[in-house]
């Protein structure tokens, strides 16, 4: 993968020579192309019964990141045990709540849930990026086994 | 015309920036991650299907040609039923191949107000060349309509991140 390094100020007389050019050019355009991310798909089945916002299972991954904002993405479907339930979602990095968290209500009928949230104010490093979810009571149902879940995080934007 | 993206070139000690490699690999590289290819298609028709299979949208359907192996695809609809409950299923499909099942959502009838079903996804591994994406979809049973001279569809796959 390839290592972001701040782009140079040239001087006058300033040699852009065979170490500048592809650490200036080559390195930063290909990070540009490809910048960190992680995305993970999961065909499992899960459920929560928390009231509080837990981490949801398989929903998280590790990247690098240089800057300070991600471009974060959720899709997939939910149901309840029973109808007028509160789905809670947001972003977690490092544990840390760093997005406003998203509301819905979700039945006993399977229901589209699709989530995209850029967060700032992320410390550079080795960021592990989630996405956790609640319910208001009862039981929230991913019947992934039926249709995936799908997360990814991409420093972006 | 749209830019193309070449591998940057590793540079030699002692070579010569000339301008056809500074225009290939600084500008070209340059107005290519500025402008990032895209696909995308909207449509203000009605349409239905009655397919328990997957079958093509119309008008859900475009090309883009695919340096990488990753895109970022996204759609919006509003979709009513001819009886509660039905299941919508979605999917993204390249080259007329179902890559995966993104979205199943159930859908009340158009006197109930309808159902919303949108999806956003990151997809990997697409082969890199002129690439055609398609939304597909069908129902459990019925009719699955969407209304889109009401309420457009439309959708967009973006090589990115």
């Amino acid at each position: 993968m390839a290592t972001w390094t701040p782009p140079r100020t040239w001087i006058t007389n300033d040699l852009g020579n065979e170490a500048l050019l592809n650490q200036q050019l080559r390195d930063n355009l290909l990070w540009l192309k490809t910048p960190p991310s992680v995305e993970v798909i999961a065909t499992t089945d899960i459920s929560t019964t928390s009231t509080i916002l837990v981490s949801m299972t398989s929903m998280s991954g590790l990247l690098e990141v240089v800057g300070s904002r991600l471009l974060v993405g959720y899709s997939g479907p939910m149901r309840a045990d029973a109808d007028t339930r509160t789905l809670s979602m947001t972003v977690n990095v490092d544990g840390v709540a760093l997005a406003l968290p998203v509301v819905t209500e979700i039945g006993t009928n399977v229901r589209m849930v699709a989530y995209v949230a850029r967060i700032r104010n992320v410390t550079p490093g080795i960021r592990l990026a989630a996405i956790y979810w609640q319910t208001g009571a009862g039981t929230m149902f991913q019947d992934g086994a039926t249709t995936q879940r799908r997360f990814f995080a991409a420093e972006w934007l | 015309m749209a830019a193309v993206w070449t591998p940057p070139r590793t540079w030699r000690h002692g070579e010569l920036a000339t301008k056809e490699l500074l225009n290939t690999h600084l500008r070209d590289n340059m107005d290519w991650l500025k402008d990032r290819p895209i696909a995308s298609g909207g449509a203000i028709t009605d349409i239905s299907t009655t397919s328990t299979s997957l079958v093509l949208m119309t008008n859900m359907s475009d090309s883009l040609v695919v340096n990488g192996d990753r895109l970022l695809i996204a759609f919006t609809g509003w979709f009513t039923c001819d009886s509660f409950p039905r299941t919508l299923t979605m999917a993204i499909a390249v080259d007329g191949s179902t890559l995966a099942e993104v979205a199943r959502t159930n859908v009340t009838t158009a006197g109930n107000g309808g159902t919303p079903c949108h999806f956003f996804a990151r997809v990997s591994d697409i082969l890199a060349g002129t690439r055609t994406i398609a939304i597909q979809w069908k129902t459990s049973g019925g009719t699955m309509n969407q209304p889109g001279a009401t309420i457009p569809r439309g959708f967009f796959a973006l090589e990115a991140t």
